[in-house]
């Protein structure tokens, strides 16, 4: 029932954003050819989708969906009126918050999965291939780091009130992160680079390369613990905040 | 007359612990901009040709063509958010229909704060970039922050026009922000292909200059006149997405 609940209230924001991935991938792939002969520079298909989709708009868009779905929570349901309701179920504040959570995460990690189904399967029509297995290891950077995109989300929804301010705070938190991340000081520590991350900057040496062996390097699973640990930390507060407070 | 003032002062409360986070972010962005430039400028502006001043250029690649235009272009989305779709939601759309003035002075008040929050929005880099410039021994042209914060001020209004369409459309309060959201990805791709590409429809590029007439990408400096036309033609845009807006307002059953 619960987990039916936390569905309920999410999945037109999930719906609009799979739509919206479904549609901006599609269009990446049937338009590669205008774009590609159209580039300053002459661009291999993968590399490509990886500048296209991983590293920049679609990427863009995959963030700030996610950052959609980490908003609501019981201060939400104070102001609508409905928090009563939900405190009145016959379970702990623990439960709501990770049930609300792992429904969440499952969702950030199906978007994630989007792209990697589609663009192998869409490549062949127009006469090009992208291997699933690459596709997917970009699958695992977007979804271990949208998990943290979305618990600070989720985290920032049980101490701010109003129903948009996560949002900008939590857009002003990756900026501060990804301009963080270029200075100096943290430069040597590649885990810093959230965004890097994301777009496979730990994968190989992406720019420039056009053969795709260069993407099949091993996937930095240090990083990926890193921030699934910061992640659950993050829900963890949120729980804590959410179990002590006052909600009448 | 009479209902304005409490109009605008509703609209007000609603919305403006959004706007002091926005404002207080683009000021974080700004003064630490200015005030740690020894750092931010090795990731802004790295070792490359850079012909104009460099000072000029890293503001121009942190707050007018970078971070802080992303986060105003966000934050005028936000901005929009709301309304009696929202009330709808929160069981208090009864309260405000009940008011005595029609829907479209409310949907119309909640629009001009909003518009009047994006002007000074806009206009925060122009005072923050005069003001601690100099503190900070550089200068940034005033004349360049001033037309700057004029482009901000035009195409902040088509994303909060878009934003504030999309709010009256959608039942779920936080589908008109994914829809938003999608928006502002999605149409500068679309743009970029022809017929759309032979004209300016970029609004990202409008506001920060980049690929446009007006903007010489060497120095990082607005030349010639400004593009009153474009501006103007934004404006009306947003007029008319607002427009609509007000007249789905009024025709919507809110029960």
């Amino acid at each position: 029932m619960l987990w039916y609940k936390m569905w309920r209230e999410s999945w037109i924001r999930f719906a609009i954003s799979a739509a919206a991935l479904l549609w901006m991938c599609g269009a990446v792939v049937l338009l590669q050819q205008q774009v590609r002969a159209h580039a300053d520079e002459p661009l291999s298909y993968a590399h490509y989708i990886w500048s296209a989709v991983y590293k920049a708009n679609v990427l863009d868009l995959y963030i700030l969906l996610v950052i959609v779905l980490g908003l609501g929570g019981m201060l939400q349901e104070r102001a609508q009126g409905t928090a009563g309701f939900t405190l009145a179920l016959p379970v702990s504040r623990w439960r709501l918050i990770a049930v609300r959570a792992v429904m969440g995460w499952a969702q950030v990690a199906l978007l994630a999965l989007l792209p990697a189904l589609l663009i192998p399967l869409l490549s062949p029509f127009v006469g090009e291939a992208y291997p699933f297995v690459l596709a997917l290891q970009f699958s695992v950077l977007w979804a271990g780091c949208g998990m943290v995109i979305f618990a600070l989300t989720f985290f920032l929804s049980s101490v701010l009130s109003g129903a948009y301010s996560p949002a900008i705070a939590s857009v002003a938190g990756l900026i501060a992160c990804s301009v963080l991340a270029e200075l100096p000081l943290l430069q040597g520590h590649p885990a810093l680079d959230f965004l890097g991350t994301m777009h496979g900057a730990q994968l190989s040496t992406v720019h420039g390369e056009t053969s795709l062996t260069a993407f099949a390097s091993p996937l930095p699973w240090l990083s990926l613990g890193l921030y699934a640990l910061v992640a659950l930390c993050l829900i963890g507060v949120a729980g804590g905040i959410t179990a002590r407070r006052d909600f009448s | 007359m009479s209902a304005l003032r409490p109009l605008l002062f509703k609209a007000w409360c609603e919305s403006r612990e959004r706007f002091v986070l926005g404002a207080v972010l683009l000021t974080a962005i700004c003064a630490l901009g200015i005030f740690c430039r020894g750092s931010l400028m090795k990731v802004f502006l790295p070792n490359e040709s850079f012909v104009g001043d460099p000072y000029v250029g890293y503001i121009y690649r942190l707050v007018y063509g970078g971070p802080a235009r992303g986060l105003f272009a966000i934050m005028a989305m936000v901005l929009a958010l709301g309304g009696l779709q929202r009330e709808r939601l929160h069981r208090t759309a009864g309260f405000t229909l009940a008011l005595p003035v029609s829907r479209a002075r409310l949907a119309g008040m909640q629009a001009l704060l909003g518009l009047g929050q994006i002007a000074v929005l806009s206009a925060l880099p122009l005072f923050l970039l005069t003001v601690c410039s100099p503190l900070a021994q550089v200068s940034y042209p005033l004349e360049q922050t001033a037309r700057f914060s004029l482009l901000w001020m035009a195409g902040g209004a088509v994303f909060f026009a878009v934003a504030f369409l999309a709010s009256t459309l959608f039942r779920n309060e936080y589908a008109a922000l994914a829809v938003s959201f999608v928006f502002m990805i999605f149409y500068p791709i679309v743009v970029l292909f022809p017929p759309l590409n032979r004209y300016p429809l970029n609004v990202h590029h409008i506001m920060s200059g980049l690929a446009m007439p007006y903007f010489d990408a060497r120095t990082a400096l607005l030349v010639g006149a400004p593009p009153w036309a474009l501006l103007a033609s934004m404006a009306a845009v947003a007029g008319v997405l607002i427009g609509l807006a007000v007249q789905i307002t009024k025709q919507r059953d809110y029960s």
